[in-house]
C-alpha cells in the first residue's frame, strides 16, 4: 500500500510538476521542523522558494 | 528505526542492571511475558521515557523503591536507562540517568538528567549530538505526539469508537501527524504568511494604485479575521453543545433503564390505587346482586311450597310440624341446587323428590310435582342474575389479585429509583432539546458566515492577483512579483493536494481498517469500518448499521487496534510496534487472529504479554516469529529477566 507521503508527491506530480521539487522541498522542511518552530521554518521556505526562481522555476 | 538493545538498572522494579536485545530482520518478535506486576509496564515506561523524558500515562516516582531506602542526599541513588537503536544506517545510543534519596520528612526528591545521545554514523565514526539538538533529531525520527500508535498499552489505548468532540479534535490531529497531511497545512500557512508579509512591504509608497490595492487588502483581510473569529466563536459553542448532547445522550442512556422502571412504578402505583378504589364498588354491587338474585333464586320456591303447604293445612291435609321440617329441607335444598340446572333425574331432583315423598301424603305427589316444575322455572329465570353476581365476584378476584401482582412488582422495583431521578430524565431530556435547536442555529449561522468568508477570500484573491499584476509593470517589483506568483501556486496546490489526500485516505483508511478488523474478528459482529474526511471511525455491523453504542471492550479494543494499526500501514513510517498487553480484553478467536495478523504489520515487532494472554493458542501462532524471548519474574520486591527457549 502506498504510503501518504508517497501518494502526496504523486498529487505534486499531477497538479503541478514544475513545482514538484519545491513542493517536495517545502514539506521536507515542514516535517524537519515539526510544529515547533514557525518562524525556521519560514525562513527555510522564503530561501527554497528564492533558490528555485534563481534556479528558473517557471512561473 | 529499528530497537537494538535496552539497559536499565534501578529503574522501577528493575533494581539490578538488566538488558535486552531486541530481535529484528526475518524472526522480529521480542515476546516478553510473566505474570502481572512482573515488570512489563516497567519495561514499556522506560523505552518510552527514555525517548521523550514525559510520561503519558504515569507521573510517579521512577526510580527503585529498595535502592531509595538507604538513600541521602549525601549518598542518593541513582538509575538510568539506555537505548540503542537503529535509523536510516546511523546508530544512536541514547540515555537519561535519575538521581533521588529521601528528604527528612520520608518524601522522595527525585531529578533526572538531560537526554544523551552517541550517533555512530555509516562510516563507524561517533559524533555526540549537542543536547538541544537531541529532541529534535527524535522527534524526527519518531514524532512524540504519534508514539502512542507505535508504543501503546492496548488495554489503555484511546477510545477510538467513543463518540466526543474532544476526541475527535485529539483523532484528527493524531491522524494529521501520522499521515503527514499536518506538514501540507503548515507548509500552507507558511506560505500565505510569507505572502501577505511580500505584499506589505514598503516598496511602493509613493506609488498610489499600489497604496489603494493595499489598502483595500488590508481593509479585506481585516474582516477575514472578523469573520473567521466569529465562525471560530460559533464552532467553539456548537462544540461545546455538542459535548453537552454527547454528554447527555450517555447519561440518559445510564440512567434510561432506571428511569423506565421508575415510569412503571408510577403506573404500578396509579393502577393499584384504582384497583383499591375500584374494590368498594365492586363489592357494593356483589351485596346488592345478591340480595337481588337471592329473592328471585329462594323466594318463589319458598313462597311457592308456603302457599301450597298452607293450603294443605288449611284443609288439615298436613300437620304444621311437618311443614317447619319440610320447609327447612327445602331451603337447604334449594340453596344446594341454586347453582345448577335441575334436570329430570338429577341428584338433587331426586332428593327432593325423596324428600317430599317422606314428608307429604301421597295425595300431595302431584302438587310436589309442580312444585318442582316451578322451581326449574325460577332456576332458568335467576341464572342471568346469579351470572351477574358471578360476574361481580369474579371482578373482585381479579381486583385482589391484580393487586397482588402490582404490590409485588413494585416491592421488586424498590424504592430507590423513585421521583427524583425521573424529574432529571425529563429535565435532561428538555436540555438536550434546547441544545439541538441552539446548535442546529449556530451551524446555520457558521454556514452563512462561511458563505461571506469565501466571498471576502474571493474579493482578497481578486486584489491580491491585481497587486501582483502592479508590482510586474514595474521593473523594481518584478522579484516581488515573481516570488509572490510562486507562493500563490504554491499554496494553492497545497490546498489542493491535502484536500484530495484526505479523501483519498480516509477511504484506504477506511478499507485497511475493515480489513484488519475483520482479520480480527472473522465471523464477528462487525462488517466495515468506514472513515469520514475528518478521519472519524463510524463502525457498522452485520446488518448495515451504524454502531454507536452497546459494544463490548473486545469489540471495542479489535476496533481501535485495527484503526491504529491501519493508520501505522498508510502512514509509511519506519518505525516499531511496541504493545503492551494486547490481548487483554480479546477472545480466545480473536486472540488466535490477533496473533496470526500482528507480525505481519511492522518491520519489528515488541509484545508484552501477561503469561495469562500468553496460551497456548497465541504461543502456536507467534512461535515461528519469535526471535527473542524473555520470561520476568517477580523475585524479593525485583524484577529479573531470564532468557527463555523459544527465541
Amino acid at each position: 500500500m502506498k504510503s501518504s507521503w508517497e501518494r502526496m508527491l504523486e498529487l505534486f506530480e499531477d497538479e503541478a510538476p514544475d513545482l514538484k521539487p519545491l513542493l517536495t522541498r517545502i514539506l521536507e522542511i515542514e516535517s524537519m521542523f515539526g510544529s515547533a518552530d514557525g518562524k525556521a521554518a519560514r525562513q527555510e521556505i522564503e530561501n527554497a522558494i528564492v533558490q528555485a526562481l534563481s534556479k528558473g522555476l517557471a512561473s | 528505526m529499528i530497537l537494538r538493545r535496552l539497559e536499565m538498572r534501578n529503574f522501577r522494579c528493575y533494581r539490578k542492571s538488566t538488558s535486552i536485545d531486541f530481535a529484528y530482520g526475518k524472526k522480529n518478535l521480542t515476546l516478553l511475558h510473566g505474570i502481572n506486576g512482573a515488570g512489563k509496564t516497567s519495561l514499556f515506561l522506560a523505552l518510552n521515557w527514555v525517548l521523550y523524558g514525559k510520561l503519558q500515562s504515569y507521573d510517579g516516582q521512577l526510580l527503585n523503591n529498595n535502592s531509595l531506602k538507604a538513600a541521602t542526599e549525601l549518598n542518593p541513588a541513582t538509575g538510568s536507562v539506555r537505548l540503542e537503536f537503529e535509523h536510516e544506517g546511523f546508530i544512536y545510543n541514547v540515555s537519561r540517568h535519575l538521581i533521588g534519596f529521601k528528604l527528612g520528612n520520608g518524601s522522595i526528591r527525585e531529578q533526572q538528567s538531560d537526554l544523551k545521545m552517541l550517533v555512530t554514523r555509516p562510516d563507524g565514526n561517533n559524533d555526540e549530538e549537542s543536547a538541544n539538538l537531541i529532541e529534535t533529531r527524535i522527534n524526527r525520527i519518531l514524532p512524540e505526539a504519534i508514539r502512542t500508535f507505535f508504543f501503546f498499552d492496548a488495554d489503555k489505548m484511546a477510545d477510538f469508537t467513543k463518540p466526543g468532540k474532544d476526541r475527535d479534535r485529539a483523532i484528527t490531529k493524531a491522524v494529521n501527524e501520522v499521515l503527514k497531511i499536518d506538514a501540507l497545512v503548515r507548509g500552507y500557512t507558511h506560505i500565505e504568511e510569507l505572502a501577505k508579509t511580500l505584499r506589505k512591504k514598503n516598496y511602493s509608497e509613493n506609488d498610489p494604485a499600489i497604496n489603494a490595492l493595499r489598502g483595500h487588502i488590508q481593509q479585506i483581510e481585516d474582516e477575514v479575521v472578523k469573520v473567521q473569529s466569529e465562525i471560530q466563536a460559533d464552532l467553539d459553542e456548537s462544540d461545546r453543545n455538542e459535548n453537552r448532547i454527547i454528554e447527555i445522550d450517555n447519561e440518559l442512556a445510564s440512567i434510561a433503564e432506571v428511569a423506565a422502571k421508575a415510569e412503571k412504578r408510577i403506573a404500578l402505583d396509579d393502577r393499584l390505587k384504582q384497583l383499591r378504589k375500584e374494590l368498594p364498588i365492586l363489592r357494593a354491587r356483589l351485596a346488592k346482586g345478591c340480595v337481588d338474585a337471592l329473592p328471585i333464586v329462594l323466594g318463589p320456591r319458598i313462597n311457592g311450597a308456603l302457599a301450597l303447604l298452607n293450603a294443605k293445612r288449611q284443609k288439615k291435609e298436613i300437620p304444621a310440624k311437618i311443614r317447619d321440617v319440610f320447609l327447612k329441607e327445602l331451603i337447604d335444598e334449594a340453596s344446594c341446587i341454586c347453582g345448577r340446572d335441575l334436570l329430570p333425574g338429577s341428584p338433587e331432583v331426586q332428593k327432593l323428590d325423596a324428600i317430599l315423598k317422606s314428608l307429604l301424603p301421597g295425595s300431595l305427589q302431584d302438587k310436589a310435582n309442580d312444585l318442582l316444575f316451578e322451581l326449574q322455572s325460577v332456576k332458568r329465570n335467576s341464572t342471568e342474575r346469579s351470572q351477574e353476581v358471578l360476574d361481580y365476584l369474579r371482578a373482585i378476584q381479579g381486583n385482589l389479585q391484580t393487586q397482588d401482582l402490582t404490590s409485588d412488582a413494585i416491592t421488586e422495583l424498590g424504592d430507590e429509583i423513585y421521583g427524583d431521578l425521573l424529574a432529571k430524565h425529563k429535565s435532561l431530556e428538555r436540555e438536550r432539546t434546547e441544545l439541538r435547536r441552539s446548535k442546529s442555529y449556530l451551524d446555520g449561522k457558521v454556514g452563512v458566515s462561511g458563505v461571506r468568508l469565501r466571498d471576502l477570500q474571493n474579493r482578497l484573491k481578486m486584489h491580491n492577483k491585481n497587486l501582483e499584476s502592479a508590482y510586474a509593470k514595474k521593473e523594481e517589483y518584478k522579484l516581488i512579483a515573481e516570488q509572490l506568483r510562486v507562493m500563490v501556486r504554491c499554496s494553492e496546490t497545497l490546498d489542493t493536494v491535502r484536500r484530495k489526500l484526505e479523501k483519498q485516505i480516509a477511504n484506504d483508511l477506511g478499507d485497511e481498517a475493515t480489513r484488519i478488523l475483520l482479520q480480527i474478528t472473522k465471523e464477528g459482529y462487525f462488517e466495515r469500518v468506514e472513515v469520514e474526511s475528518d478521519f472519524i471511525l463510524k463502525l457498522y455491523d452485520r446488518s448495515g448499521n451504524e454502531v454507536r453504542a452497546g459494544i463490548s471492550a473486545g469489540q471495542t479494543q479489535a476496533a481501535s487496534l485495527a484503526f491504529v494499526l491501519a493508520m501505522t500501514q498508510l502512514g509509511g513510517q519506519n518505525a516499531p510496534l511496541v504493545i503492551d498487553t494486547p490481548y487483554a480484553r480479546l477472545s480466545e478467536h480473536a486472540r488466535q487472529n490477533m496473533s496470526r495478523l500482528v507480525q505481519s504489520l511492522s518491520n519489528q515487532l515488541v509484545l508484552l504479554v501477561t503469561d495469562t494472554e500468553f496460551d497456548a493458542v497465541v504461543k502456536e501462532q507467534l512461535l515461528r516469529h519469535i526471535g527473542k524471548e524473555y520470561v520476568l519474574e517477580f523475585v524479593d520486591g525485583e524484577t529479573l529477566l531470564r532468557t527463555g527457549t523459544l527465541g
